[in-house]
């Protein structure tokens, strides 16, 4: 163990300010990275499960494979985010 | 033809013609692995970055900002050449996954090359005097920055995926040729950047577990990039093919 206490440590050698700003930047973008993927991944399945909710509802059959990558109007929905 | 093993996706791709409904599944699968490696050699790295590493005999403590700077350096350049080679690949081949994969990478890629601005800055300050300065390294490491958010902001414009993924494909194709410009802009021109290297010296001149925390730190951002990016394409996969009967199966089997 290269430090003498905890509180040399924390103090980088008077550098902190600069070496734990950059860590908790660093720490922050990669955590805020992480729960923004997990908001976007809930905000789909909530959003697509309503609407294959509806077509069920509605009786509708299920759509044959398609190639899907455009995204074509989707009923009475504001536009929807894409991201 | 063997894709390139070391890249993680790019191996399934040579195979057969991947569809976003197998390749969904498979990145599920490989985020798991990516996740815990990165946690893995996060935390090999830190130790040995802050608990074992000596202090600098000029920088001291401060150095230390390099296990964070370097490694962001890093993934910003090799992330941008990676959407670069999934943009070809989707001219090339037209298949969808490439165009998902490229814009998967990039809000990773623009986040590291934040990090690495801003990591500088604050080395910079206490050593060179200066939070910024308008040399080759930093300028083109900006344009890097704004050559993702143009990327992101052309993508988010364009409502048809196919013609989005054409448009990012340009503005990273064009853009690529700074990526050389980056990295080789401390030989080729006197910069601010090239002092702080002359400061800290090659991988000869650092001792060794400065090397080990390094590389250690780098790997684990690689693997956190991939568990990132293959986690966000299949975000991707869900919104655009989302009026595929497989997703609805999927959706029912989440909710």
């Amino acid at each position: 163990m290269i430090w003498n206490s905890w509180g040399e440590f924390a103090n980088m050698g008077g550098y902190a300010l600069y070496v734990w700003g950059s860590c908790f930047v660093a720490l922050g973008a990669m955590g805020a990275e992480v729960v923004l993927l997990i908001f976007r991944r809930r905000n789909i399945l909530d959003h697509l499960g309503r609407f294959v909710g509806m077509k069920s509802r509605a009786g509708a059959e299920p759509s044959a494979p398609e190639r899907g990558s455009n995204p074509g109007a989707l009923p009475q929905r504001k536009a929807s985010a894409r991201r | 033809m063997h894709g390139g093993g070391i890249l993680g996706p790019e191996r399934v791709l040579w195979y057969r013609d991947a569809s976003p409904q197998s390749f969904y599944p498979l990145a599920g699968k490989m985020v798991p692995w990516f996740s815990c490696l990165a946690a893995a050699l996060g935390l090999a790295g830190v130790y040995v970055a802050y608990f074992v590493a000596p202090g600098d005999p000029q920088q001291g403590d401060l150095y230390r900002i390099a296990f964070m700077h370097v490694p962001a350096g890093l993934m910003s350049i090799f992330i941008f050449l990676m959407m670069a080679f999934w943009s070809a690949m989707g001219l090339i081949r037209n298949g969808r996954i490439a165009g998902m994969m490229a814009t998967a990478l990039a809000p990773t890629g623009a986040m590291f090359t934040f990090l690495a601005l801003w990591t500088g800055a604050l080395w910079a300050k206490p050593t060179l005097g200066t939070w910024w300065m308008w040399d080759a390294r930093l300028a083109s490491k900006l344009l890097l920055l704004f050559l993702y958010i143009a990327f992101m902001a052309l993508q988010a414009a364009i409502e048809d995926a196919r013609r989005a993924d054409r448009a990012g494909a340009m503005v990273v194709l064009a853009g690529v040729m700074n990526v050389p410009i980056i990295y080789f802009s401390v030989q080729w021109w006197n910069t601010l950047h090239e002092d702080a290297l002359d400061n800290l010296g090659g991988p000869a001149a650092m001792p060794e577990p400065v090397l080990w925390g390094l590389v250690l730190i780098v790997l684990a951002f690689w693997m956190y990039s991939l568990a990132v990016s293959l986690s966000r394409v299949r975000c991707v996969i869900l919104e655009r093919e989302r009026h595929a009967e497989w997703v609805a199966r999927e959706i029912r089997r989440q909710g």
